[in-house]
């Protein structure tokens, strides 16, 4: 079970915060929080909202592998080591 | 599944169907790339108009081969450059923190160590943005307070590299800190017991017994460091890594010279893997 814990937790990062994967595939129509971050703050210097999306991205993600964890009833620490 | 009992043909046909299938839809997309590198045409898709090498070592007309591009060989020396750094870096503060974990014990120590792994769950993309905001602050600070123009902390290849090893000595910890978790802690004590100062024991008994982990650790560094995107992409400057020099080039409308890049960066990282897996079933033996 930590395995699969882990396992789950590092697929579901390396999906949330990909920027190249969508970016590259996604075609013309789609939009995405990672590119919608990078377009706030690269293309349009607007340096606060992008953190804000940043914070809120962080925070979502942060609080789903917390309550993946719960449900699992595992911790961080024994999940990855 | 376990593989001593006896299964029922159908079931067997079904797991190596799903395996054949699981390593075709991996590998099918990179052997695409790597044929079309060698298609004589200015376009990486059908039709087929021939082998070519021009891809490779072309070097007039809209034939520039990858060895006479320079924009992109320039790009591989900084990604080189930046992994190198990041690899030595991480290694050196990983083995320090796998140390640290495993041997001492101090009030905090579990916080900290959540800490210590809270870049596995922080998506790369925000940790560049956090990288840039924080350093970018502190500039700015810094030059209206007392006009210093410190120009390292703005986005450039000493970011690239800060930003990196943040998330990457999380994953050289857990590699060498699972060796040293394995080590005998006698063996010390018996070196220390015949004489032996506390820095030869430590050079002599436990760094060589380390070693296939630190080796393991730093390829994989070194690769992770080579093929990043997510974090690099916020922290770049002038010089632009590879993965970063592709992602241009690709935007522009891309030819087979990004195959034949992708080919030999496929043999590469295959050969530095192969290796790593050599350096770790020598660990398995000693």
């Amino acid at each position: 079970m930590p395995g699969i814990a882990s396992g789950c937790i590092v697929v579901f990062m390396l999906t949330l915060g990909n920027y190249l994967t969508p970016n590259l595939l996604g075609g013309k129509d789609s939009l995405w929080f990672t590119e919608q971050i990078y377009t706030q703050f690269i293309t349009r210097f607007n340096w606060e909202s992008g953190s804000a999306f940043g914070f809120l991205l962080l925070v979502l993600s942060s609080l789903i592998v917390w309550i993946g964890l719960k449900l699992s009833r595992q911790t961080l620490s024994e999940t990855v080591s | 599944m376990i593989p001593s009992i006896p299964q029922p043909r159908f079931y067997k046909g079904i797991y190596t169907g799903y395996i054949a299938l699981f390593f075709i839809y991996l590998s099918a997309p990179l052997i695409v790339v790597g044929v079309f590198a060698f298609n004589d045409s200015l376009f990486p898709s059908m039709p087929w108009e021939g082998a070519t090498l021009k891809w490779f070592f072309g070097s007039e007309g809209p034939y520039i081969g990858i060895f006479n591009d320079s924009k992109l060989l320039e790009s591989v020396g900084v990604s080189a450059f930046v992994a190198l750094c990041v690899t030595l870096l991480s290694v050196t503060v990983g083995t320090c923190n796998a140390f640290l974990f495993e041997r001492a014990q101090f009030p905090g120590k579990n916080l900290l160590y959540v800490v210590a792994l809270s870049p596995l769950v922080i998506p790369g993309v925000i940790l560049g943005i956090s990288i840039l905001v924080f350093s970018n602050a502190i500039a700015n600070g810094v030059e209206e307070t007392i006009g210093w123009d410190l120009d390292f902390l703005r986005p450039g290849l000493f970011l690239v590299i800060i930003g990196q090893f943040a998330f990457i000595t999380t994953i050289t910890t857990l590699v060498i800190s699972a060796r040293l978790r394995k080590f005998d802690i006698s063996l010390e004590e018996a070196a220390l017991n015949l004489g032996a100062t506390q820095q030869a024991a430590l050079w002599t008994i436990t760094i060589p017994f380390l070693k296939p982990a630190l080796v393991g650790a730093g390829i994989v560094a070194f690769l992770m460091s080579f093929e990043n995107f997510n974090t690099t992409l916020m922290l770049v400057g002038s010089d632009a890594p590879l993965t970063i020099a592709m992602f241009d080039r690709l935007k522009q409308g891309s030819t087979p010279v990004l195959n034949a890049l992708s080919l030999l960066l496929m043999i590469v990282s295959g050969g530095l893997a192969l290796l790593s897996v050599f350096v770790q079933r020598d660990k398995n033996t000693s």
